[in-house]
Protein backbone atom coordinates (compact mmCIF):
# COMPACT_ATOMS: atom_id res chain seq x y z
CA UNK A 1 0.00 0.00 0.00
CA UNK A 2 2.56 2.21 1.00
CA UNK A 3 4.86 1.61 -1.83
CA UNK A 4 2.09 2.30 -4.37
CA UNK A 5 1.58 5.65 -3.26
CA UNK A 6 5.06 6.35 -3.20
CA UNK A 7 4.80 5.40 -6.76
CA UNK A 8 2.31 7.39 -7.74
CA UNK A 9 3.89 10.06 -5.48
CA UNK A 10 7.56 10.05 -7.54
CA UNK A 11 5.44 10.57 -10.82
CA UNK A 12 4.35 14.05 -9.94
CA UNK A 13 7.27 16.33 -8.22
CA UNK A 14 5.49 17.13 -4.34
CA UNK A 15 7.75 19.78 -4.01
CA UNK A 16 6.35 21.99 -7.01
CA UNK A 17 3.61 24.40 -5.65
CA UNK A 18 2.00 23.74 -8.82
CA UNK A 19 1.58 20.51 -7.94
CA UNK A 20 1.09 21.00 -3.79
CA UNK A 21 -1.28 23.87 -3.70
CA UNK A 22 -3.65 22.03 -6.23
CA UNK A 23 -3.77 19.04 -3.99
CA UNK A 24 -4.34 21.14 -0.95
CA UNK A 25 -7.29 22.71 -2.79
CA UNK A 26 -8.43 19.16 -4.01
CA UNK A 27 -8.29 17.51 -0.20
CA UNK A 28 -10.21 20.84 1.01
CA UNK A 29 -12.99 20.58 -1.35
CA UNK A 30 -13.33 16.65 -0.98
CA UNK A 31 -13.28 17.85 3.26
CA UNK A 32 -16.27 20.46 2.81
CA UNK A 33 -18.25 17.74 1.09
CA UNK A 34 -17.71 15.36 3.46
CA UNK A 35 -18.70 18.02 6.31
CA UNK A 36 -21.80 19.59 3.61
CA UNK A 37 -23.07 15.59 3.97
CA UNK A 38 -22.16 14.65 7.69
CA UNK A 39 -23.99 18.13 8.94
CA UNK A 40 -27.17 17.57 6.45
CA UNK A 41 -27.58 14.10 8.12
CA UNK A 42 -27.11 15.33 11.31
CA UNK A 43 -29.77 18.04 10.94
CA UNK A 44 -31.82 15.72 9.41
CA UNK A 45 -31.44 13.23 12.54
CA UNK A 46 -32.66 16.12 14.65
CA UNK A 47 -29.22 17.44 16.40
CA UNK A 48 -29.42 21.18 17.21
CA UNK A 49 -26.57 23.73 15.56
CA UNK A 50 -25.12 23.78 19.10
CA UNK A 51 -24.61 20.36 19.46
CA UNK A 52 -23.15 19.98 15.52
CA UNK A 53 -20.85 23.20 16.24
CA UNK A 54 -19.72 21.60 19.24
CA UNK A 55 -18.85 18.68 17.46
CA UNK A 56 -17.04 20.21 14.31
CA UNK A 57 -15.28 22.19 16.81
CA UNK A 58 -16.12 25.40 15.59
CA UNK A 59 -18.69 27.97 17.14
CA UNK A 60 -22.63 27.84 16.36
CA UNK A 61 -22.33 30.85 14.08
CA UNK A 62 -19.95 29.39 11.75
CA UNK A 63 -21.45 26.63 10.77
CA UNK A 64 -24.66 27.72 10.61
CA UNK A 65 -23.35 30.58 8.40
CA UNK A 66 -21.90 27.64 6.08
CA UNK A 67 -24.51 25.37 6.00
CA UNK A 68 -28.22 26.60 7.06
CA UNK A 69 -28.73 28.23 4.08
CA UNK A 70 -27.90 24.90 1.83
CA UNK A 71 -31.62 23.35 2.69
CA UNK A 72 -29.17 21.09 5.47
CA UNK A 73 -31.93 21.71 7.77
CA UNK A 74 -34.63 20.25 5.38
CA UNK B 1 -33.39 31.42 -15.78
CA UNK B 2 -34.71 27.72 -15.20
CA UNK B 3 -32.87 24.76 -16.36
CA UNK B 4 -36.31 23.98 -18.11
CA UNK B 5 -35.38 26.54 -20.46
CA UNK B 6 -32.65 24.53 -21.99
CA UNK B 7 -33.46 21.30 -23.83
CA UNK B 8 -31.57 17.87 -23.68
CA UNK B 9 -28.47 18.82 -25.30
CA UNK B 10 -28.62 22.47 -23.65
CA UNK B 11 -28.89 20.98 -20.47
CA UNK B 12 -26.11 18.51 -21.12
CA UNK B 13 -23.73 21.23 -21.91
CA UNK B 14 -24.27 23.28 -18.73
CA UNK B 15 -24.07 20.26 -16.25
CA UNK B 16 -20.79 19.17 -18.36
CA UNK B 17 -19.07 22.86 -18.22
CA UNK B 18 -20.06 22.70 -14.18
CA UNK B 19 -18.72 19.54 -13.62
CA UNK B 20 -14.93 20.83 -15.43
CA UNK B 21 -15.14 24.27 -13.47
CA UNK B 22 -15.85 21.63 -10.31
CA UNK B 23 -13.07 19.76 -11.15
CA UNK B 24 -10.08 22.13 -11.62
CA UNK B 25 -11.49 24.00 -8.71
CA UNK B 26 -12.50 27.38 -10.33
CA UNK B 27 -15.30 29.16 -8.13
CA UNK B 28 -17.05 30.23 -11.29
CA UNK B 29 -17.88 28.13 -14.31
CA UNK B 30 -16.20 30.60 -17.15
CA UNK B 31 -16.40 30.50 -21.03
CA UNK B 32 -13.52 28.12 -21.52
CA UNK B 33 -15.98 25.38 -19.62
CA UNK B 34 -18.78 26.47 -21.43
CA UNK B 35 -16.84 25.83 -24.86
CA UNK B 36 -15.07 22.72 -24.00
CA UNK B 37 -18.42 21.37 -23.19
CA UNK B 38 -19.42 22.77 -26.53
CA UNK B 39 -17.05 20.57 -28.37
CA UNK B 40 -18.19 17.33 -26.62
CA UNK B 41 -21.78 17.86 -27.95
CA UNK B 42 -22.74 16.72 -30.76
CA UNK B 43 -24.27 19.40 -32.61
CA UNK B 44 -21.88 22.21 -32.01
CA UNK B 45 -18.79 20.64 -32.63
CA UNK B 46 -19.90 19.39 -36.17
CA UNK B 47 -20.60 22.60 -37.24
CA UNK B 48 -17.27 23.95 -36.03
CA UNK B 49 -14.95 21.03 -37.67
CA UNK B 50 -17.43 21.43 -40.77
CA UNK B 51 -16.12 24.68 -41.08
CA UNK B 52 -12.33 24.08 -40.40
CA UNK B 53 -11.96 24.40 -36.66
CA UNK B 54 -9.21 22.08 -35.23
CA UNK B 55 -11.12 20.48 -32.52
CA UNK B 56 -8.32 18.96 -30.48
CA UNK B 57 -5.79 21.46 -31.14
CA UNK B 58 -8.60 23.84 -29.06
CA UNK B 59 -8.82 21.53 -26.26
CA UNK B 60 -5.08 20.89 -25.80
CA UNK B 61 -5.28 24.56 -25.64
CA UNK B 62 -7.79 24.92 -23.28
CA UNK B 63 -6.36 24.99 -19.78
CA UNK B 64 -6.79 21.43 -17.59
CA UNK B 65 -5.85 20.47 -14.59
CA UNK B 66 -4.47 17.07 -13.44
CA UNK B 67 -6.95 14.90 -12.30
CA UNK B 68 -7.52 15.20 -7.78
CA UNK B 69 -6.66 11.36 -7.56
CA UNK B 70 -2.91 12.01 -8.64
CA UNK B 71 -2.49 15.34 -6.90
CA UNK B 72 -3.70 13.61 -3.82
CA UNK B 73 -1.62 10.52 -4.27
CA UNK B 74 1.38 13.16 -4.78
CA UNK B 75 1.24 14.72 -1.62
CA UNK B 76 0.99 10.47 -0.24
CA UNK B 77 -2.83 10.39 -0.05
CA UNK B 78 -3.34 7.73 -1.74
CA UNK B 79 -7.36 7.68 -2.13
CA UNK B 80 -10.39 8.61 -4.77
CA UNK B 81 -12.10 11.38 -3.56
CA UNK B 82 -15.27 10.55 -6.16
CA UNK B 83 -15.47 7.36 -4.84
CA UNK B 84 -14.91 8.68 -1.08
CA UNK B 85 -17.91 11.30 -1.96
CA UNK B 86 -20.18 8.70 -3.06
CA UNK B 87 -19.59 6.38 -0.18
CA UNK B 88 -20.40 8.36 2.14
CA UNK B 89 -23.40 9.75 0.34
CA UNK B 90 -24.76 6.33 0.21
CA UNK B 91 -23.43 5.09 3.56
CA UNK B 92 -25.59 8.47 5.26
CA UNK B 93 -28.71 7.39 2.70
CA UNK B 94 -28.92 11.41 1.31
CA UNK B 95 -30.15 12.16 -2.32
CA UNK B 96 -28.19 13.30 -4.67
CA UNK B 97 -28.82 17.27 -4.97
CA UNK B 98 -30.81 18.33 -8.07
CA UNK B 99 -28.91 20.93 -10.61
CA UNK B 100 -30.69 23.80 -10.18
CA UNK B 101 -30.27 27.37 -12.13
CA UNK B 102 -31.36 30.67 -11.18
CA UNK B 103 -30.47 34.37 -10.87
CA UNK B 104 -29.99 35.51 -7.86
CA UNK B 105 -32.95 38.22 -7.07
CA UNK B 106 -30.71 40.31 -4.87
CA UNK B 107 -28.23 40.13 -7.07
CA UNK B 108 -29.60 39.92 -10.85
CA UNK B 109 -25.76 39.68 -12.02
CA UNK B 110 -25.48 36.63 -10.15
CA UNK B 111 -26.48 33.55 -11.93
CA UNK B 112 -26.09 30.48 -10.04
CA UNK B 113 -26.05 26.75 -10.71
CA UNK B 114 -26.42 24.89 -7.73
CA UNK B 115 -26.13 20.89 -7.39
CA UNK B 116 -24.02 18.22 -6.35
CA UNK B 117 -21.37 19.77 -4.40
CA UNK B 118 -22.63 23.24 -3.55
CA UNK B 119 -23.61 26.22 -5.90
CA UNK B 120 -21.08 27.76 -9.14
CA UNK B 121 -21.49 31.42 -10.30
CA UNK B 122 -20.91 31.84 -14.14
CA UNK B 123 -18.61 34.34 -15.05
CA UNK B 124 -19.13 37.40 -16.21
CA UNK B 125 -18.44 36.20 -19.93
CA UNK B 126 -20.41 33.34 -19.38
CA UNK B 127 -23.33 34.96 -18.19
CA UNK B 128 -23.69 36.80 -21.25
CA UNK B 129 -23.21 32.99 -23.43
CA UNK B 130 -26.37 31.97 -21.47
CA UNK B 131 -27.87 35.34 -22.22
CA UNK B 132 -27.65 35.05 -25.40
CA UNK B 133 -28.48 31.63 -25.79
CA UNK B 134 -31.83 32.52 -23.77
CA UNK B 135 -32.52 35.92 -26.22
CA UNK B 136 -32.30 33.64 -29.47
CA UNK B 137 -34.70 30.67 -28.36
CA UNK B 138 -36.98 33.28 -26.84
CA UNK B 139 -38.13 34.82 -30.22
CA UNK B 140 -36.83 37.92 -29.35
CA UNK B 141 -34.63 38.40 -32.18
CA UNK B 142 -35.21 38.57 -36.11
CA UNK B 143 -37.54 37.93 -38.03
CA UNK B 144 -39.76 36.43 -35.48
CA UNK B 145 -39.74 39.25 -32.75
CA UNK B 146 -43.02 39.93 -33.12
CA UNK B 147 -44.60 36.40 -32.71
CA UNK B 148 -41.96 35.66 -29.67
CA UNK B 149 -42.48 31.87 -30.18
CA UNK B 150 -40.63 30.15 -27.06
CA UNK B 151 -38.44 27.18 -27.59
CA UNK B 152 -36.00 25.39 -24.98
CA UNK B 153 -32.51 26.88 -26.12
CA UNK B 154 -29.95 24.22 -27.62
CA UNK B 155 -26.59 23.02 -27.18
CA UNK B 156 -26.28 25.84 -30.63
CA UNK B 157 -27.53 28.40 -28.98
CA UNK B 158 -24.91 28.81 -26.34
CA UNK B 159 -22.34 28.01 -28.94
CA UNK B 160 -23.36 30.85 -30.42
CA UNK B 161 -23.42 32.51 -27.36
CA UNK B 162 -20.00 32.38 -27.00
CA UNK B 163 -19.54 33.49 -30.92
CA UNK B 164 -21.46 36.50 -30.62
CA UNK B 165 -18.97 38.45 -28.51
CA UNK B 166 -15.81 39.27 -30.03
CA UNK B 167 -14.08 39.90 -26.79
CA UNK B 168 -15.14 36.74 -25.37
CA UNK B 169 -11.34 35.23 -25.17
CA UNK B 170 -12.96 31.77 -26.33
CA UNK B 171 -14.03 33.33 -29.85
CA UNK B 172 -10.93 34.32 -30.44
CA UNK B 173 -9.52 31.10 -29.53
CA UNK B 174 -11.81 29.32 -32.15
CA UNK B 175 -10.78 31.76 -35.06
CA UNK B 176 -7.46 31.04 -34.13
CA UNK B 177 -7.74 27.46 -34.39
CA UNK B 178 -8.72 27.50 -38.02
CA UNK B 179 -12.46 28.23 -38.01
CA UNK B 180 -13.24 30.13 -40.33
CA UNK B 181 -16.35 32.96 -39.81
CA UNK B 182 -17.92 32.78 -43.46
CA UNK B 183 -21.38 33.85 -44.82
CA UNK B 184 -22.45 30.00 -44.79
CA UNK B 185 -21.28 29.64 -41.31
CA UNK B 186 -23.20 32.33 -39.95
CA UNK B 187 -26.59 31.19 -41.79
CA UNK B 188 -26.01 27.45 -40.10
CA UNK B 189 -25.27 29.51 -35.95
CA UNK B 190 -27.28 32.27 -36.83
CA UNK B 191 -30.58 31.48 -39.06
CA UNK B 192 -32.83 34.13 -38.05
CA UNK B 193 -30.06 36.85 -37.89
CA UNK B 194 -29.05 37.16 -41.52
Amino acid sequence: MASRTAQLAADLDCRDPAIGLPAVAALRSLLDDIETMQVQHARQLGWSWESIAGALGVSRQAVHRKHARRGAGR
Amino acid sequence: MKLDAFDEGGRQVLVQARHAAREAHHSRIGSGHLLRACLDADGPSRVLTRHGLDAGAVRRALPGAAPDRELLAAIGIDIDPDEVRERVRRSLGLEPSPPRLYRRRSRPLHIVFAGEGGRLLFSPGARKVLEVALWRSQGSCKPDWRVRQRRPATALDLLAGILADGRNPMCCLLVEHGLRIRPQFLAEVFPTAT
